[in-house]
């Protein structure tokens, strides 16, 4: 799965450690979701989703399209 | 980070988890250190670490004061830890609890073949523990490599 977390972090000036703490998660987990070494829960997903105030399939894709 | 000299909320809470996985680790350290030290009895041949476990005996209010320490250790504060941490860290826990259930399984009978073979001493119960313990140890550090290896 592909994500554009990386890029929103990056225009908001967020270090992962700062985004991690908005999530409620660790800074390695931000990292391996970055990296697409980790996918996201569903749960986890619309978290990430509200803190940017965009839907999910704007953030994440299958990578498909 | 908002500002170079004021952290934003998230980082203020990053470090407060950071700091509680430290207490975690340090309180398993210690807990680790103490049930090692209760059950390392100077004569090697009665110690739980020594090839024949059956001898070891214990004062029975010891038993069960170890057997209690062990259950804390071994189970609950994992189990209360499992809560704690987010979904990508017990990803790698169970990744870790699988390696260890599979050295076991296969551990086991080939330790048992290689013995009626002659190649090696009988299983014994520390051995098994300790087929557990690494294979535990060893899949969670190769599932925790994912996260520093640039692949």
């Amino acid at each position: 799965m592909k994500n554009r977390l990386r890029v929103l972090r990056a225009e908001r000036e967020w270090s992962q450690a700062e985004l991690a703490g908005r999530l409620d998660v660790s800074r390695q987990a931000v990292n391996a979701i970055e990296t697409g070494k980790h996918d996201p829960s569903l749960g986890l997903a619309f978290r990430i989703a509200r803190l940017f105030d965009m839907p999910v399939e704007e953030i994440f894709s299958d990578g498909e399209d | 980070m908002t500002s170079d000299d004021q952290p934003g909320p998230g980082l203020r809470k990053t470090r407060k988890r950071r700091r509680r996985q430290l207490y975690y680790m340090g309180t398993a350290v210690v807990l680790g250190a103490l049930i090692g030290a209760l059950l390392a009895q100077p004569d090697s041949e009665r110690s739980f670490f020594g090839p024949d476990v059956t001898g070891l005996t214990l004062d029975p209010m010891a038993a069960i004061g170890i057997s209690a320490l062990i259950l804390f250790s071994l189970l609950i504060f994992p189990l209360w830890g499992f809560t704690q941490i987010d979904e990508h860290l017990r990803e790698q826990n169970l990744i870790g609890s699988v390696g260890g259930t599979m050295a076991v399984l296969n551990g086991y009978p080939v330790w048992l073949m290689l013995y009626a073979g002659g190649f090696v001493d009988e299983p014994h119960a520390f051995g098994l523990f300790l087929l557990a313990f690494g294979g535990t140890i060893i899949s969670f550090l190769v599932a925790k490599a994912r996260d520093w290896l640039p692949l």
